[in-house]
């Protein structure tokens, strides 16, 4: 409830106090706020570090409304957590290279993290990454359903994945015969 | 775990996301995942997908999924060449790569292709001599092209004339699988292995000292389904031999290493746009007596070779242009200790065969103990299950890994 004379000064001193903080704050579709630093943010997400880069951030609560509380706890977790784990320089450098560098391994404590998620909250987050472009969440995440996909036949990757089959019985004989290579072992 | 069942599920974005980091060493994952629905089919096999798929796994991709192996019960270990070898000796054999996690279907990988011996493997598609002979019956003589992936057999129509000579004598000639499209830079090999294919035989005739070419294409053609060509100018050394190592596919030109006792083993260069024979000198001799040579693609795309000395030391060398930009030479590019990845016991009595290179970053290495493994990008070693010594070997990687698009 300003008057409108001090609006520009509260904006401007808002905007400095904005650049000197060193966490963000992020609001999900369902209205919940969340801290995380931002300088992991800025590193982990290139989606965020284009909006603190370009001063789109809110101090109130980014809106990122395709992305909900559990969610986006996940996400902020993450952030925070990398922030504590690192700095090892090779994971700060595989990090920027990710799209050319080879797949690297998840650590042990974000192969801890992805597996205490139930399947629900690790697709949510999958989802919540692609959208933020964390690649490195998107590795670990991925890699851990990729996982989950390992040495399973059609149907039981449906089952995981809560989806419908909508091939007909006679495609799915003619292409199994075609591949028989790919079923030996179901 | 929390209730499998929830809407809405994944979203594409999501879906690709997940499917991009399936690793290309288990090719059989993507066709399930096609198999799941409709949608997800779509995904695998729209070129987008396959393109990001291909860049992201670009190392992985041409790790070998396995070997072709050729080995016989022969007393002799080593491939002699010299000649006419009893049929009955030799088998072509699929090994899985302890590097990958590929399995051929079952009866497949025990079937084993007995009298046979591969000659190349490229593509996904492998190609083997029919040592099984009735010398009175012509067509009998017959290359066969196999895909180990659907299982598929073709017979190659007969060889010309100008091949009979040479054809019992497995030393004087040797053969490449290719994609039709190999040497235009057409083709990305991701998915061609069920498409047209060429085959090139190369021979010498010894007693009159000239070299021959024959090239087949799968593609329906009205002429003759090979054609010929020799050519008298490679002074030909009166006892070489091909090398029953594989060939290398660099650029336009195909590579075979053609073997003497003293230091006079040359390459020969097949030219594929000209169909033209030429040879190419070796680096200045090694001192070693007659040392196994394998020449492989580098991973810049050049002509490398490899030579294994006597000390377990193999030695590689790139071919390169020449310091005035002009001709090109040999340049050597590195020398890989065997000791370093082989037990002390595989290196006593003998030095070991060289067998096979997949690239540049996987050898495979044949001892009087067993054989090895090696990935050089990695350090790895293995040592695979079977314990017949192979006098050649052929890494297959496939080119089947992306389903089609359908339905």
């Amino acid at each position: 409830m300003e008057v409108d004379k001090g609006k520009g000064e509260a904006e401007e001193t808002r905007k400095v106090a904005e650049a000197d903080r060193d966490t963000v704050t992020l609001k999900s579709s369902d209205g919940k706020l969340f801290e995380v630093s931002k300088e992991a943010a800025a590193r982990l997400s290139t989606v965020l570090a284009g909006m603190i880069a370009g001063g789109s951030i809110d101090d109130n609560g980014t809106d990122l409304k395709q992305i909900g509380s559990e969610a986006l706890e996940n996400v902020v977790d993450y952030c925070n957590k990398h922030a504590n784990s690192i700095p090892s320089a090779a994971l700060i450098s595989s990090s920027i290279s990710f799209n050319t560098a080879p797949f690297k391994e998840p650590e042990e404590w974000e192969r801890k993290f992805v597996d205490r998620l139930s399947h629900d909250a690790l697709f949510d987050l999958v989802e919540a990454a692609n959208f933020l472009g964390m690649e490195r969440l998107l590795d670990v995440t991925c890699h851990k359903i990729s996982e989950m996909m390992k040495g399973k036949s059609p149907d039981q990757i449906r089952e995981v994945f809560n989806i419908k089959n909508d091939y007909t019985k006679e495609e799915l004989e003619e292409i199994r015969q075609e591949l028989a290579w790919a079923f030996y072992d179901d | 775990m929390a209730a499998v069942h929830r809407v809405p599920e994944l979203v594409d974005d999501a879906v690709e996301e997940v499917l991009i980091r399936c690793l290309p060493d288990d090719p059989a994952r993507l066709h399930r995942a096609a198999l799941v629905c409709k949608r997800w089919r779509r995904l695998v096999s729209s070129p987008a997908f396959r393109r990001r798929y291909t860049e992201r796994h670009h190392r992985a991709f041409h790790h070998p999924l396995g070997f072709v192996c050729n080995f016989t019960t022969a007393v002799s270990s080593s491939f002699s060449g010299d000649d006419n070898g009893g049929a009955d000796d030799h088998t072509a054999h699929f090994v899985p790569s302890p590097l990958s996690s590929f399995h051929l279907p079952a009866a497949a990988a025990a079937a084993g292709h007995r009298k046979m011996r591969a000659l190349d493997a490229r593509y996904g598609r492998v190609l083997l001599h029919d040592m099984d002979v009735d010398p009175i019956s012509l067509d009998k003589m017959r290359l066969v092209v196999w895909n180990p992936i659907t299982g598929e057999h073709r017979d190659l129509p007969r060889l010309p004339l100008v091949a009979y000579y040479s054809y019992y004598s497995p030393s004087c000639w040797n053969a490449a699988v290719l994609c039709a499209a190999a040497g235009d830079g057409g083709c990305d090999h991701v998915s061609c292995h069920r498409g047209h294919f060429r085959v090139v035989v190369v021979g010498v005739n010894r007693r009159h000292n000239y070299a021959y070419s024959c090239v087949y294409s799968s593609e329906p053609s009205d002429t003759w389904p090979w054609r010929a060509r020799t050519t008298c100018s490679m002074a030909l050394h009166p006892g070489c031999r091909f090398d029953p190592n594989p060939s290398a596919l660099v650029g336009d030109a195909l590579y075979f290493v053609l073997q003497t006792n003293g230091d006079s083993s040359k390459i020969l260069k097949y030219d594929l746009a000209t169909e033209r024979m030429s040879a190419v000198n070796l680096p200045p001799p090694t001192g070693f007596h007659s040392p196994r040579i394998a020449v492989l693609t580098m991973d810049e795309g050049g002509l490398g070779l490899a030579i294994v000395g006597q000390s377990s030391k193999i030695y590689m060398w790139s071919r390169v242009n020449g310091s005035d930009g002009g001709t090109e030479e040999w340049c050597q590019s590195g020398v890989i200790d065997l000791e370093k990845f082989l037990p002390a016991n595989a290196l006593v009595f003998d030095s070991p065969a060289l067998v096979g290179f997949a690239g540049v970053g996987v050898i495979f290495i044949g001892t009087k103990v067993g054989n090895f493994v090696v990935d050089l990008k990695s350090d790895q070693v293995r040592k695979l299950d079977e314990g017949t010594m192979f006098y050649s070997v052929f890494p297959f990687s496939s080119s089947f890994r992306f389903p089609g698009p359908r339905y």
